[in-house]
């Protein structure tokens, strides 16, 4: 009885802070990004693009779109609007329309449908109601599978009208009554599902880390992997991982198919995969681990420029290879998961580009290097010195020849080197160590003023030979 | 009277005792002198024991002979002190050994006499070879409060160069556990900040590193933090910047509560620190400017402002590592020189002069070359080469590494060898162990200790088979000699304990 009420209250109470600190994420994402507007027409279409996506993302998508592409903002936010009335999320319907405003004020979608508003804040709250009411009574009856089935229903109800908080807590209450692995691992899946919709990658993996224990089968394996790849990959992403990213989604299953449109299709599996491995692996690991991947293959057939990339970069274009994903950056910018790291991914694949065009030279001209990727030398120069001086690149700039050279590396010498700097730092250590023993040893440490040492005991006395043993051999090697 | 010079002079009764017997002679004469008036020691003016002795062969008897003279008149100071600093410097430390109080007790009265006449020159070689004298198995390697007062004359001298011989022996021992009252955390803590003032005062910043380091990891009763610590901290972050260039980082070794005290008293440095490492050369400047005032005060200033004509240096350091030619023009353009305005922009006649002179000293390795342009001006390239690596010079620098790795490795396990024979190590594994703790101790102590002499084997293996590194005599005895100096088989567990 009494956890029905609190069950209610939180929902209602607590719940709501957590929510709202998602909805000020939002906007805030927005407003910071409103520099990142996409001015011309991305490569897809709309419809077609967005009819791949089912459940909240599409919302979540069009949303996305409308906010950071005036061309398609209109159409994108219409539809979005239309969604979100049969959804009847009041909040998202708020924000599509506040963002519709400013696109197109005109259109009579933009006005605040305050009745609809009004008609379906009362109906959510009566089902609501009705809802917990039944859990109230399944409750009472001690069945745990009504039990589980009423919070589930509690939860498909909260997560389809955007109350997430409280959805993420309807469907954690379902794991005391799970009775069968099944149930446990749906009620995990949709656990994720909100997590990613609510952008909170780290419980997206406790949860992945969780669902892994439950598949036993070879049949939930089958079923599960892809899903649990992809979150997987999306939480990594989104941590700027990109590395393990690229590997999870280049794991991922092909036989997903759009089973997981919830989240991402097979084309963002083979876009996101495809660059975060751009950004983290070398031309080798290319190579073994994505192009001859047989799994991976079937993602890459759906999106060729990728591949295209992909084999620029293997077989040493790396001109080419900047120039496609160039050609494709509007794309990722309207991607919700990759816009904040489509950057850093662009970056470090430039990065590479240069470092492996260096390796196999000792000296090239700095106009060959500007023409290899297509920028003016000047900007290529400051480019080099930046690599230089983090580190990433061994080679020395002749301003007077306009020439990079590379680095001789003397590996004998800077071993002999090592060592010398490893034994002094050794010596040094070992000598403070010895001399705070003898400090102690002689009872010569720092002493509190008269009158204020109260309870310290005898000097020494807590300080057995064994601490200062350890003291001083384990800081030894 | 006649009986005291006499005695004097018969001791030592010949040159070829056994330390026993001249420990048993020595006592003696010691106890004899001990029992004369301060009268018969003092002499007449006829006999002068002063004149009639000598220095180095009857120490002792100097010794006492002083004593007398000073009991019977305070003021005897003002005739004898050339006399006492000449006994001073030439002093046996073996016959003295029984009488350190006596000896220290003079001293003072000379120590007194410097200060009266504020000539701390005055005191410097006498106390230099009283430290070596004074503990006469160990001699500077053992801490007395002559020490601090030492290093305290010279830096009132600003004779750096005198302390050096001193400072430059490590410290391997504190005085036994309540056998010295002058010595206390203050006079070792000070001890280390005057050391490091001085290694400072001769840019010999690793050394200054390593005794600030030693001030601040200095161990404390619980939260207790000492004001030189809070000093020797200012002073460390400059010279850390001066070493490395670039942000430091707080040696783990320095206790939490230290190390917050530290944090909060020595602000402005960190802020300096943090701009200095940001290599960004307006933010420098004016950090510089907003702390000068604050590091005036603290007498920091000096160095601060070494830094940042090391700044210059290091910038321009960097510059090899990324270009193989640049230009003057170029150089100056990087605004490395942090010490002079920005406004008044770098000539590149004197920066070519500051280029060439980092190249004399060997800091980098470049060539200037000049040319003419179309037009009749002149410019000037630099092209920077990779600093020569000798092999064996390195191979020489690893050698002597090496021997002071195996010395401080049998330091170690000396100490360690103490340590399980200490008190407090015996009532701890007692305690905790019950009757069984002993055998433990022996097996845990080994356990440990064995690493050690592996180690450093196979390192004198490798180098020897490298660069033939037991130069002297037959090479495989030779060898062999040397690993006996470590080998744990013939390390006997029978202390050679003396305290």
């Amino acid at each position: 009885m009494a956890d029905s009420f609190s069950l209610a209250d939180e929902g209602g109470a607590s719940g709501a802070p957590a929510y709202d600190e998602f909805e000020q994420a939002l906007p805030q994402q927005t407003a910071s990004t409103t520099l990142i507007l996409v001015p011309e027409l991305p490569k897809f279409d709309l419809e077609q693009y967005i009819g791949n996506y089912s459940g909240r993302m599409k919302v979540t998508r069009l949303l996305f779109i409308g906010n950071h592409c005036p061309p398609l903002a209109a159409e994108a936010l219409k539809t979005a609007i239309g969604i979100v009335k049969a959804d009847r999320d009041v909040r998202l319907y708020r924000q599509a329309v506040q963002s519709l405003q400013i696109f197109a004020p005109n259109d009579p979608d933009s006005k605040l449908d305050e009745e609809w508003i009004e008609k379906t804040t009362r109906e959510v709250k009566q089902k609501t109601d009705r809802l917990e009411a039944e859990l109230k009574s399944y409750k009472n009856n001690m069945i745990k599978e009504s039990i589980r089935i009423g919070h589930k229903d509690l939860g498909d109800h909260f997560y389809t009208t955007g109350d997430l908080a409280s959805a993420y807590r309807a469907f954690s209450r379902m794991r005391d009554y799970c009775t069968s692995n099944k149930q446990m691992l749906d009620m995990t899946l949709s656990c994720i599902l909100i997590c990613i919709d609510q952008a909170q990658y780290t419980s997206v993996q406790t949860n992945v880390a969780k669902i892994r224990n439950h598949i036993r089968s070879d049949d939930d394996l089958k079923v599960h992997q892809p899903k649990v790849s992809i979150a997987a990959g999306v939480a990594f992403l989104a941590s700027g991982n990109y590395l393990d990213a690229a590997r999870s989604f280049i794991g991922t299953n092909p036989a997903v198919g759009n089973d997981y449109n919830t989240v991402a299709t097979m084309n963002d599996v083979a876009i996101y995969g495809g660059l975060t491995a751009l950004a983290s692996m070398d031309r080798n690991m290319l190579k073994t681990e994505v192009l001859d991947s047989t799994t991976f293959r079937t993602f890459l057939e759906l999106e060729p420029h990728i591949r295209r990339a992909l084999t620029a970069f293997h077989s040493s274009r790396y001109g080419e290879c900047l120039s496609i994903l160039e050609g494709y950056r509007n794309d990722y910018l309207l991607d919700p998961f990759l816009q904040k790291h489509i950057d850093k991914i662009y970056e470090a694949v430039r990065t590479k580009s240069i470092v492996q065009y260096f390796i196999p030279f000792s000296c090239v001209t700095l106009d060959a290097m500007s023409a290899a990727f297509g920028v003016p030398s000047e900007q290529m120069e400051k480019e080099l010195v930046r690599l230089i001086e983090s580190g990433k690149l061994h080679a020395r700039i002749d301003t007077q020849n306009r020439l990079v050279t590379s680095k001789e590396t003397q590996l004998r010498v800077e071993v002999h080197r090592g060592t010398l700097a490893m034994a002094e730092e050794y010596e040094r250590a070992a000598r403070l160590k010895m001399l705070q023993i003898n400090v102690v040893r002689s009872g010569l440490e720092i002493k509190p003023p008269k009158g204020q040492l109260t309870g310290q005991g005898p000097i020494g006395g807590g300080l057995g030979g064994r601490e200062l043993r350890s003291m001083m051999f384990g800081n030894g090697a | 009277m006649e009986r005291f010079i006499t005695n004097v002079l018969a001791f030592p009764a010949s040159p070829d005792l056994t330390p026993a017997e001249y420990n048993k002679d020595l006592k003696a004469l010691n106890d004899f002198l001990a029992k004369q008036s301060p009268q018969t020691l003092a002499g007449t003016r006829d006999s002068d024991p002063l004149e009639l002795l000598d220095n180095r062969a009857n120490s002792l008897g100097i010794l006492y002979s002083f004593l007398g003279r000073i009991s019977v008149d305070k003021n005897e100071a003002h005739q004898l002190w050339p006399k006492l600093i000449d006994f001073f410097s030439e002093f046996d430390g073996r016959q003295t050994k029984f009488s350190k109080d006596q000896l220290l007790g003079v001293l003072k009265v000379l120590l007194q006499f410097c200060d009266a006449c504020n000539k701390p020159i005055l005191a410097l070689k006498p106390l230099e070879h009283t430290i070596t004298q004074l503990n006469y198995a160990t001699g500077a390697k053992t801490f007395s409060s002559l020490h601090t007062k030492f290093v305290k004359k010279c830096l009132d001298a600003r004779s750096f160069r005198t302390a050096l011989p001193i400072l430059d022996i490590d410290i391997e021992e504190f005085p036994v556990k309540g056998s010295d009252k002058d010595v206390t955390y203050r006079e070792v803590l000070q001890y280390f900040l005057y050391g490091a003032m001085i290694y400072m005062a001769t840019k010999k910043w690793r050394r200054a590193s390593d005794f600030l380091q030693f001030v601040l990891s200095y161990p404390g009763i619980g939260n207790t933090v000492s004001q030189i610590q809070a000093d020797a901290f200012k002073k460390f972050v400059l010279v850390t910047l001066m070493l490395e260039g670039r942000n430091f980082q707080l040696p783990r070794t320095i206790p939490q509560p230290t190390a917050r005290a530290c944090r909060i008293l020595g602000r402005p440095y960190e802020a300096f620190a943090t701009a200095y490492a940001t290599g960004n050369p307006d933010l420098l400047r004016r950090e510089a400017a907003l702390v000068k005032e604050i590091f005036q005060a603290d007498g920091n200033w000096g160095i601060a402002e070494q830094c940042l004509e090391n700044f210059r240096r290091l910038g321009i350091k960097a510059l090899t590592s990324t270009y193989s030619t640049l230009s003057i023009e170029a150089i100056a353009s990087r605004d490395l020189d942090v010490l002079g305005s920005k406004t008044s922009a770098t000539n590149p006649e004197e920066l070519e002069r500051y280029i060439l002179d980092m190249i004399d000293r060997k800091e980098i390795k470049a060539s200037l070359s000049h040319s003419s342009t179309n037009d009749g001006s002149t410019s000037c390239m630099v092209s920077f080469h990779d600093l020569p690596a000798s092999e064996t010079d390195i191979l020489k620098d690893l050698e002597v590494q090496i021997a002071r790795t195996v010395q401080i490795t049998n330091q170690a396990r000396q100490l360690d060898k103490k340590l399980g024979l200490s008190k407090e190590w015996i009532s701890f594994t007692s305690k905790k162990r019950g009757p069984g703790g002993a055998n433990d101790h022996v097996d845990q102590g080994f356990e440990e200790m064995d690493d050690y002499p592996i180690q450093g084997r196979g390192g004198i293996i490798d180098m020897a088979a490298m660069g033939g590194m037991v130069g002297v005599g037959m090479e495989t005895q030779g060898f062999h000699d040397y690993m006996g100096v470590y080998d744990p088989a013939d390390d006997d567990m029978q202390p050679d304990y003396d305290d």
